[in-house]
């Protein structure tokens, strides 16, 4: 079948096809002007026939917003990209204004349409209406905040309470009273850890939606991951040494809120899983055109034959779980998909009963 | 009490997180105050002028950020150390009550009960 893009010459048996196709289908030619449109098009467009946005600039009409909620530019748009530059766009994610100047999600793809010769003539642009996937998606992370707030609130108090009581400055306490008190607190910390767990994996979007990444200095949210567990730290006898040059800065491409969570379980877990009174290091390094960050501790280490499965939904090595009996084996699949969603790589090199060190790589800005 | 003693306003919308803080500080020797209403903070401040304020950011009628700005907006309390108590542990809840005047911020399920006293009693040292 062959398109021409200049004049009406598709036939109704080509229509036909096109409309009976969900996704909206516009096609333009080489100046961005739509010469050929769907139903599903004119529908998800907000419009009755195809008379109404065929013969109408595509980017005029579409006036895309990009997933940050930003105009798209002409230069970044995608249909610009294929007709210019000859590209397939693949599932871009765009917000489009509908007749009726609403928003809708959508992802699209644009493809350039060329002859014999390879000369560009105009491109394909297919759009799907995403937004209930959208709204699904905000729900469930509306849904994990609400219920983060809900479930940490009495759990976080009668927390509190047991080690106020366990700590014997309200009054004093007999055995039986301390040692079931005890286990009651080492139980609730167990629950408090799964909680925080079990609302972070809900809280990693879609494996299709891409992470907001803008420019971070990596310093400070390391800084601000310390700050909040030099505490913990001390009270076991560590200390958490960040290796920095003054007023040096790492600047990496990530979305600040999963940078905060994937640092702050590498740190977690480094001190947790430290032999008392030593050091866990902190370095960041630029190498190319990536930065890499490593936290090292010393420690029971990652067993040889369990490294492979370290990064695995709900695994735990039976060192660890001797030494802390209340982890989920969440934290590292978590660190792990979310570095993922942030375009970086995560290893470690470990020794048995010596030290483990973690890399991540990120992106430099 | 002593009449020097150390004044504490705590703004938190759980009762029991109240009574059990109230109970501890009281007996470090401080003396507290406490609501769970953001628009009862400012006229308690003003009025019990304290030297520390403890604020949680989701209050009955409103929230802790505005809480903490105003209390930065008014000039008795521009230095009084404020610090925020909460279960919002997304980066940018932190970045958002640090950028409002708060000195330090605590992830509720993240701490331990002596760690907070340990930080009121540092502030007030």
């Amino acid at each position: 079948m062959s398109l021409k893009l200049s004049d009406s010459t598709i036939s109704k048996d080509v229509q036909t096809f096109m409309n009976a196709i969900g996704d909206g289908i516009l096609i333009v030619d080489k100046s961005g002007v739509i010469t050929k449109t769907n139903k599903a098009a004119w529908e998800m467009l907000g419009y009755k026939n195809a008379k109404q946005i065929e013969g109408k600039g595509a980017l005029d009409l579409l006036k895309a917003v990009n997933n940050l909620g930003k105009l798209v530019t002409k230069k970044n748009a995608a249909l610009f990209q294929s007709i210019k530059e000859g590209k397939k766009i693949n599932n871009v994610i765009r917000q489009f204004l509908r007749a009726d100047k609403k928003r809708f999600w959508s992802s699209i793809t644009t493809t350039p349409i060329k002859n014999k010769a390879g000369t560009i003539k105009g491109a394909v642009i297919v759009i799907r209406d995403i937004t209930e996937e959208k709204q699904a998606e905000e729900y469930r992370i509306n849904f994990a905040d609400i219920a983060s707030h809900s479930l940490r609130t009495p759990l976080g108090n009668v927390l509190w309470a047991n080690e106020y009581i366990l700590s014997e400055k309200p009054g004093r306490l007999n055995k039986i009273q301390k040692e079931y008190l005890g286990e009651s607190y080492k139980t609730l910390k167990s629950m408090n850890t799964m909680v925080n767990d079990l609302l972070s994996v809900s809280r990693l979007p879609d494996r299709r939606s891409k992470p907001a990444l803008k420019k971070v200095r990596l310093e400070d949210s390391v800084d601000r991951v310390i700050e909040s567990y030099d505490t913990y730290a001390k009270a076991q006898n560590l200390k958490i040494v960040f290796e920095k040059k003054k007023n040096k800065s790492h600047f990496i491409k990530a979305d600040s809120k999963y940078l905060f969570i994937i640092i702050q379980n590498l740190i977690e877990n480094a001190v947790r899983y430290a032999f008392d009174k030593t050091d866990v290091v902190i370095k960041i390094k630029k190498d190319g055109k990536h930065i890499v960050f490593s936290c090292t501790n010393k420690g029971m280490g990652i067993p040889k034959d369990k490294q492979k499965f370290i990064f695995a939904k709900f695994f735990r090595a039976e060192n660890a779980m001797k030494k802390q009996g209340n982890g989920t084996g969440l934290g590292l699949y978590i660190t792990y998909e979310m570095i993922r969603l942030n375009g970086g790589k995560i290893w470690f090199e470990s020794t048995e009963n010596k030290e483990t060190t973690f890399f991540i790589q990120f992106n430099a800005y | 009490m002593a009449n020097n003693a150390k004044k504490i306003l705590i703004i938190e919308d759980e009762q029991f997180t109240i009574k059990l803080y109230t109970h501890r500080l009281e007996a470090e020797g401080y003396e507290v105050t406490a609501t769970t209403q953001a628009s009862e903070a400012l006229r308690l401040a003003e009025e019990k002028k304290p030297d520390l304020f403890i604020v949680d950011l989701m209050l009955e009628d409103g929230n802790g950020f505005e809480v903490i700005k105003d209390l930065r907006s008014s000039a008795g309390f521009k230095k009084t150390p404020i610090i925020t108590l909460s279960n919002l542990g997304q980066e940018t809840d932190v970045n958002d009550a640090l950028k409002n005047g708060a000195d330090k911020y605590f992830v509720k399920s993240n701490t331990s009960f002596q760690e907070v006293i340990d930080s009121v009693k540092s502030f007030l040292a």
